[in-house]
């Protein structure tokens, strides 16, 4: 990789924000490309600029650092380094499943250490998506689900997700989209993400009609789509209810066409 | 469980239950003394002197039980007196010694003539008497000795039990302690909220980074008064709200310094209320989930209350805030008390321990939008 990676970087503390620009305006492999003060305003960010990296803090009230990483979509997610001043279960967590995190406060020597390490990362062709490491180490903090395997014969419509002891039976009209994060599929209807693990193949064959896919990892349901914005190279990007917005590839655009006409 | 065992466990039984049985332990003490003076007798008189008849060994055993049925009112009597002066007791003791002697020689001579063809030993009862007041000398002082063993015992057990029960008090006083050291380790373990000292450590090296060296000299003042105060306070005291004020302020300012323009506070205190004795660090726990909740709509930020106000002779604490924005419901307090990192239960066993019953929560939606959290307190100090 040649040229700057693009940070971003979201706290909700205006000083930490401070700190982690001045350490990060040091080194030159870096090219800040914003600020935010909370997960909203990432998420919102990450539809409307590509990003490499992205520093962020896990307390955060409202959408934490956690909910960011299941709520983004796969094909925009950046690689993560979390930031958290004290949580040993996630730092555990990371670890486990080599997610850069940083310890506040920050030593300058460290967040050198993650964005070169992030850079490799990105050097390294086998990534898919900045998601799927950090969508493990989540399952493996808050316990992943499975879909189970049979179908519910009267009731075709609905999704069965085993969640340890419990299993939701997930209506698919409420499912507004869905996301594949590696070993994992990121099942998000209403406030809810179900992080289970399954493979796009598994799931596509449970859905009906209305999702299509609309990204290399992405699929929507069309009934949730707002409406639709046209970018730049002929991407667009869906509006769905609670500020979700979607990003849809070129190759995948077709799909949507019939929404536009 | 094999045979020896079996033996030796219904012998311990039976030596048990005799010990325990005052009367069984008597007629076996009795019976086994007079079949003692029986043997004696054989042994001692009839085997040297050859005395092998009839006559003689029945004369033997009957005196013997004569004597065992003689002891019985003799029992009866020493136990009677056993509550009286001890003077008074040995002049008992010593008159059925001589009493119960002189029956028993009397019957005794009487049966041997019957028995055999010897008539007129009445002249020998003298030497007979005297035989006789050692057999009833040794039965009284034995009786007594056996009863003072069993006092003794008794006594013993007594104490064991006392001892016992003593020192089950003090292992409970002391597991009390304990408890309550740990609840105020892990008090002070909330009340020192890692994230807070950690954030407030990055936010210093932010400071440093950006140069602006009074503001950073400022926090590391206040975090290390507050920490101060939050490792001094005990938490079994009560402490004018004056202070509790102050130190609350310290808190606020570092957070207002964290959260700058996203966080509004505002206090309504009533002058009257600063001299109340309140516990110390009560509202600190309280005002951090408030400050959690109000700059939970982080685009606008948000505002937090702390009020302090009289009411029917009582206290009367709140700490409002603006609310997330997300959670609209009605607040339940069931619901904050089983809300992990709240504290509000520490808090309330904290107010338990001070006041009794003589204190409430309430939780209602403050007219900031958020949730009202109010504490009615007594005004004048502890009522334990």
């Amino acid at each position: 990789m040649t040229g700057h990676l693009r940070v971003l970087i979201v706290d909700d503390e205006p000083l930490a924000l401070d700190y982690l620009e001045t350490l990060l305006a040091s080194l030159p492999e870096v090219e800040l490309v914003g600020r935010c003060r909370s997960g909203r305003e990432a998420l919102g960010q990450l539809q409307k600029q590509p990003v490499d990296l992205m520093f962020l803090d896990i307390q955060m009230p409202a959408i934490n650092g956690l909910d960011v990483v299941k709520r983004c979509q796969s094909d925009v997610m950046p690689v993560v380094v979390f930031a958290t001043a004290y949580d040993e279960y996630a730092v555990r967590a990371f670890e486990a499943n080599a997610v850069d995190y940083l310890l506040k406060p920050f030593e300058p020597e460290r967040v050198h250490e993650a964005v070169l390490r992030a850079k490799d990362r990105l050097l390294s062709v086998a990534l898919q998506s900045g998601k799927e490491a950090a969508v493990a180490a989540i399952a493996g903090l808050e316990g992943g689900s499975e879909l189970l395997a049979g179908e519910i014969q009267d009731r075709p419509t609905r999704l069965p997700i085993k969640d340890g002891p419990h299993t939701h039976l997930v209506e698919l009209v409420t499912i507004d989209w869905i996301d594949a994060a590696g070993d994992y599929m990121c099942v998000h209807a209403g406030n809810e993400t179900y992080i289970l693990r399954s493979t796009m193949k598994e799931l596509e064959k449970k859905l009906t009609s209305e999702f299509v896919r609309i990204h290399r990892s992405t699929i929507v349901n069309l009934n949730k789509v707002r409406s639709v914005d046209a970018i730049p190279k002929g991407e667009c990007l869906l509006h769905l209810d609670d500020d979700v917005s979607l990003k849809v590839s070129r190759n995948y655009r077709q799909a949507v066409q019939n929404l536009m006409r | 469980m094999n045979q020896a065992q079996a033996q030796t466990g219904s012998f311990t039984q039976f030596f048990s239950r005799t010990v325990a049985d005052s009367d069984r332990l008597f007629w076996l003490l009795n019976a086994g003394g007079w079949i003692g003076l029986s043997v004696v007798t054989l042994l001692s008189l009839s085997l040297p002197y050859d005395q092998f008849e009839f006559a003689y060994i029945a004369h033997n055993l009957i005196q013997s039980v004569c004597g065992f049925l003689l002891c019985a009112p003799l029992r009866t009597a020493i136990k009677h007196s056993w509550s009286w002066s001890p003077w008074n007791r040995v002049l008992v003791a010593s008159a059925l010694t001589i009493v119960g002697a002189a029956l028993w020689t009397a019957f005794r001579l009487q049966l041997l003539m019957v028995l055999t063809e010897e008539r007129g030993l009445w002249g020998d009862f003298g030497g007979w008497f005297f035989a006789s007041l050692f057999v009833f000398l040794a039965w009284v002082l034995l009786y007594h000795l056996v009863k003072f063993a069993q006092l003794l015992q008794g006594e013993r057990e007594s104490l064991l039990v006392l001892e016992a029960g003593r020192r089950k008090e003090a292992f409970k006083l002391v597991s009390a302690e304990s408890a309550a050291r740990e609840a105020q380790l892990k008090l002070l373990r909330y009340q020192l909220n890692p994230h807070f000292l950690f954030n407030t450590l990055n936010s210093i090296a932010s400071l440093v980074s950006t140069e602006r060296r009074e503001d950073a000299q400022s926090m590391i003042a206040e975090l290390s008064t507050f920490l101060r105060f939050s490792l001094e306070s005990d938490r079994n005291i009560t402490i004018p709200l004056r202070d509790e004020i102050e130190a609350l302020d310290l808190y606020l300012r570092i957070e207002q310094v964290r959260f700058s323009d996203r966080l509004v506070v505002e206090q309504e205190i009533d002058p009257r209320t600063l001299s109340t004795k309140v516990p110390s660090l009560l509202l600190q726990p309280l005002v951090e989930n408030a400050i959690k909740h109000a700059i939970g709509r982080a685009e606008e930020g948000g505002r937090i209350l702390v009020s302090a106000s009289l009411a029917d002779q009582q206290l009367v604490l709140s700490v409002e805030d603006s609310g997330s924005g997300v959670d609209q419901r009605q607040p339940e307090l069931s619901d904050l008390f089983e809300t992990p990192g709240f504290g509000l239960r520490g808090t309330a066993e904290r107010l338990e321990n001070l006041y009794g019953d003589a204190f409430s929560f309430n939780a209602s939606t403050s007219r900031l939008g958020g949730l009202k959290l109010a504490l009615h307190l007594p005004s004048r100090g502890q009522k334990k």
